[in-house]
């Protein structure tokens, strides 16, 4: 832990001094990843659920295929499996984008992630 | 290093800083109370169904889709195209039901307004604001 606050502030203005090139990688990130969709399958590929980046479903495709050979309960069932591994998948690349933002030693996706943590023990 | 609780701000300052220690002990209750509304809605089911009625789907109060019930007469009278956006519609009406039900609950702890999620709309530029006071 730095105690000098000479060497404190110095460390503040180095900080600062990148904060614009790093928000204006997150805007470039942010925006390339925000535009991408994800999907999950089920039923052998035939059930197809897509998903936008924030996870919000976009559509479900279901073949032909698929409603006559699954029964009611088998086909919902097939369509929760598909949107959960869109939802996976959409997960999943926001951890590596989050990741791939790098700021003062540590990335961003590190950061909210014990941003959450400390929030949990604070409220204990 | 632990947190500091309001009380031992307060004590440290030598009273200075009453108002901040008042302040930091209510975010903290209200974050206390809104972590209990999150759990609590979790445990809780919302459903909604497609313009028909014919599917139906359930999601946990934070809106974690649970389940999808295809009633056999979808299967007879939609076909493969209209059975996937029916599902997709209940889908959005169960999670929007749990929207409404989140933002009267999150209120409800916290005593505030808050914004139904589910209608919400993002801004065309999120950073603009940021860049604005970056470039003075």
């Amino acid at each position: 832990m730095i105690t000098d606050p000479t060497e404190l502030a110095r460390q503040f203005d180095e900080m600062f001094s990148r904060l614009p090139a790093f928000l204006e990688q997150v805007e470039t990130t942010v925006a390339g990843w925000m535009g991408q969709e994800f999907t999950g399958t089920a039923d052998e590929e035939r059930i197809i659920a897509t998903v936008d980046a924030m996870g919000s479903l976009a559509y479900i495709e279901v073949s032909s295929l698929s409603v006559r050979r699954l029964d009611n309960l088998s086909l919902g069932d097939a369509i929760v499996a598909a949107v959960h591994a869109a939802e996976a998948t959409a997960e999943q690349a926001k951890a590596q984008m989050l990741g791939s933002l790098s700021f003062g030693g540590g990335n961003l996706g590190e950061f909210l992630a014990d941003g959450g943590r400390r929030m949990d023990d604070w409220t204990r | 290093m632990r947190d500091l609780r309001g009380s031992e701000i307060l004590s440290l300052s030598g009273g200075q800083a009453g108002d901040v220690a008042q302040q930091v002990d209510q975010a903290r209750e209200q974050l206390r109370r809104v972590n209990e509304t999150m759990t609590a809605l979790a445990e809780i089911e919302v459903v909604g169904s497609d313009e028909t009625g014919m599917i139906t789907a359930t999601v946990s109060g934070v809106g974690k889709l649970r389940s999808v019930y295809v009633s056999p007469h979808a299967v007879r009278e939609l076909d493969n195209v209209m059975l996937g956006e029916a599902a997709c519609q209940a889908i959005h009406a169960a999670r929007a039901a749990a929207g409404e039900h989140l933002a009267r609950s999150l209120s409800d702890a916290t005593g505030e307004e808050m914004t139904d999620l589910s209608t919400a709309e993002f801004p065309e530029d999120p950073m603009a604001g940021v860049r604005e006071l970056l470039q003075g």
